[in-house]
């Protein structure tokens, strides 16, 4: 089921894995692993942010819009490096279907951020209205 | 406490998208771990099925040499030392020797063949092959011959050494050879018994007995083109292998080999080595036999490995298999294109300066191309024909009474191939192995 979604959530922006042979390894391997590990990434980046810095920490200056951005840039660039890797492990040779998959994770890394950030911030302390206020 | 149930309601929906993703988390990690434990089982059986076909016997008890020394056989080994040594000798005492030293085989046993086989040391044996048959015998005939020599040995390796020059006593009706060999030679199929059978010509120096005798009844001072003589090694299927491979190796040129079940090699679709088209490997474990196709937008090309070092060396040769390497399949026009042995495969553009550890498994490499798949999937088969080697027809003459002219060939040597079909039901129909790849259009 979870290879399925995964499958989907990247198959919306990019073709069938090229080439054709490594359909299985990117289906079966590194989308659900790319996939669950950006989750988590932009999981604990939101944490950090609102719980670790604007929550625990007595730090009042870090919760403007900029700083909140500075987090969701951070998560697609972890999330850029780590599918770059990830299919590097696999033994797959560099080409343009794995750097449009690397983007494409990036993409999700921001907007999986941007979605927890808007799901969980209103417990924090310091920055429930960040980035912005409605 | 009016204040502390609302709050505890506002954080729910936190809590459970938590949990959710706990969930999902270890989900995975249980997926994974069911996926690993179903490749187990089926990994499994593979690997032990190839440790029991595997050799398991690896000494032979008991192997009898039997060297024909009728006068026929005397042109191989003659006594007059003038003209050097015959590629008989040359060929014949080596092999005498090393099945003499061989570790392999505990307990050996020497006859001369004359009206019926003689048991002789090994040192007389070596010593007629080395300085020619004092005394030939008189004929045998060749069915009284292996019919002596089965019933001798039937749990161990018979060698029979003889130009097999044979023709019944009514020589008119040449169809006889092949009846006489096929009731001899059904009974060592009944015990289970396989064949082999190694040709090699030698200069001949010395009296040739035609075996059509209608111009003259012997060619004296003969002969100017070489005489094919013929090692025949008959046992138990397994013990006859490992003899072949230990013992004889490759010291003849021709062989032909009937009675044997080969295992089925080992085989895999290589998907990492010049894939062409939208195909991908749809098996789970290491050797892929299922291949998923995407689309058919351009012709898909497919490398399979196959492992056939288990195989006689005639056929692994790149000639036999790309004659009789067979694909039938129904509802696609697959073929084969090509076929490499390992080390030339290695050398081709696209698979040079790659890793090549994946090819290690396989001897050869079968290149495929397809562009039509009409249902929804079906299976290639891979057959690899029985097909009696070309040298037998090459080597066959009908009559042999003008054997200068004929040149290296033996009488009615077809004949006596068709008997050792019939008898071990070999031929064209009977495949080494068949192996499946199954093809299936991508869901």
């Amino acid at each position: 089921m979870l290879p399925g979604f995964f499958r989907f959530i990247y198959e919306l922006f990019i073709s069938a894995p090229q080439p054709p042979q490594t359909r299985p390894t990117f289906w079966n391997e590194i989308f659900p692993t790319v996939g669950l590990v950006n989750i988590v990434v932009s999981l604990l980046l939101m944490l950090i942010f609102y719980y670790l810095i604007n929550h625990v920490l007595p730090v009042a200056f870090f919760k403007k819009a900029w700083h909140w951005a500075l987090f969701m840039i951070l998560s697609a660039g972890i999330n850029l490096w780590f599918a770059l890797y990830y299919c590097g492990i696999k033994d797959l040779e560099q080409n343009s279907y794995i750097w449009s998959f690397a983007m494409v994770n990036a993409l999700y890394g921001a907007l999986f951020y941007i979605i927890f950030s808007f799901l969980f911030r209103r417990w924090s302390r310091g920055a429930s209205t960040t980035p912005v206020k409605f | 406490m009016t204040h502390t149930a609302p709050h505890y309601k506002r954080q729910l929906p936190a809590i459970l998208a938590f949990l959710l993703l706990f969930c999902a988390f270890s989900c995975i990690r249980k997926n994974i771990k069911k996926e690993e434990a179903q490749d187990k089982p089926t990994e499994q059986p593979k690997t032990a099925a190839a440790a029991t076909s595997a050799p398991a016997s690896t000494t032979i008890n008991q192997v009898n040499v039997f060297l024909e020394v009728s006068g026929s056989m005397k042109g191989f080994m003659p006594t007059n030392k003038a003209n050097g040594i015959t590629e008989f000798q040359q060929t014949i005492d080596p092999l005498l020797a090393t099945i003499q030293q061989s570790n392999t085989i505990q307990d050996k046993a020497y006859f001369e063949v004359r009206e019926k086989p003689y048991p002789i040391d090994y040192n007389r044996l070596a010593q007629t092959v080395r300085y020619g048959i004092q005394q030939a015998a008189s004929s045998t005939t060749i069915p009284a011959i292996l019919d002596s020599v089965i019933t001798n040995n039937p749990d161990g390796v018979n060698i029979l050494i003889s130009d097999f020059i044979y023709s019944p006593e009514n020589g008119r009706a040449i169809s006889f050879v092949s009846t006489d060999i096929y009731r001899v030679l059904a009974k060592a199929k009944q015990q289970g018994q396989a064949i082999s059978i190694f040709g090699a010509t030698s200069s001949f120096n010395g009296t040739f007995y035609p075996a059509v005798k209608s111009t003259q009844k012997t060619i004296v001072k003969c002969c100017d083109s070489p005489i094919p003589y013929y090692v025949w090694v008959i046992g138990k299927p397994e013990q006859v292998q490992l003899f072949n491979r230990e013992v004889v190796k490759n010291t003849f040129p021709e062989e032909v080999h009937a009675g044997f079940t080969f295992a089925a090699p080992a085989y895999s679709v290589l998907d990492k080595f010049l894939p062409a088209g939208a195909w991908y490997c749809a098996s789970n474990s290491n050797n892929c036999h299922e291949v998923a196709v995407s689309d058919l937008q351009s012709p898909l090309e497919i490398i399979v490995g196959v492992n056939l070092a288990s195989l006689p060396a005639a056929f692994q040769s790149e000639t036999y298999l790309k004659q009789n390497l067979k694909l039938a399949a129904d509802n696609t026009d697959a073929k084969i294109t090509n076929i490499y042995p390992a080390a030339q495969f290695k050398t081709q553009a696209g698979v040079a300066g790659k890793n090549t550890d994946p090819l290690k498994p396989y001897t050869h490499f079968v290149k495929l191309r397809m562009s039509k798949l009409t249902a929804p999937q079906t299976d290639l088969h891979f057959s690899l024909a029985n097909q009696r080697p070309a040298w037998v027809t090459q080597w066959t003459t009908l009559d042999d009474s003008q054997i200068n002219e004929e040149g290296a060939k033996t009488f009615n040597l077809a004949g006596i191939l068709d008997g050792v079909e019939r008898a071990f039901g070999a031929g064209a129909n009977n495949s080494i192995f068949d192996v499946i790849i199954n093809l299936r259009k991508e869901k």
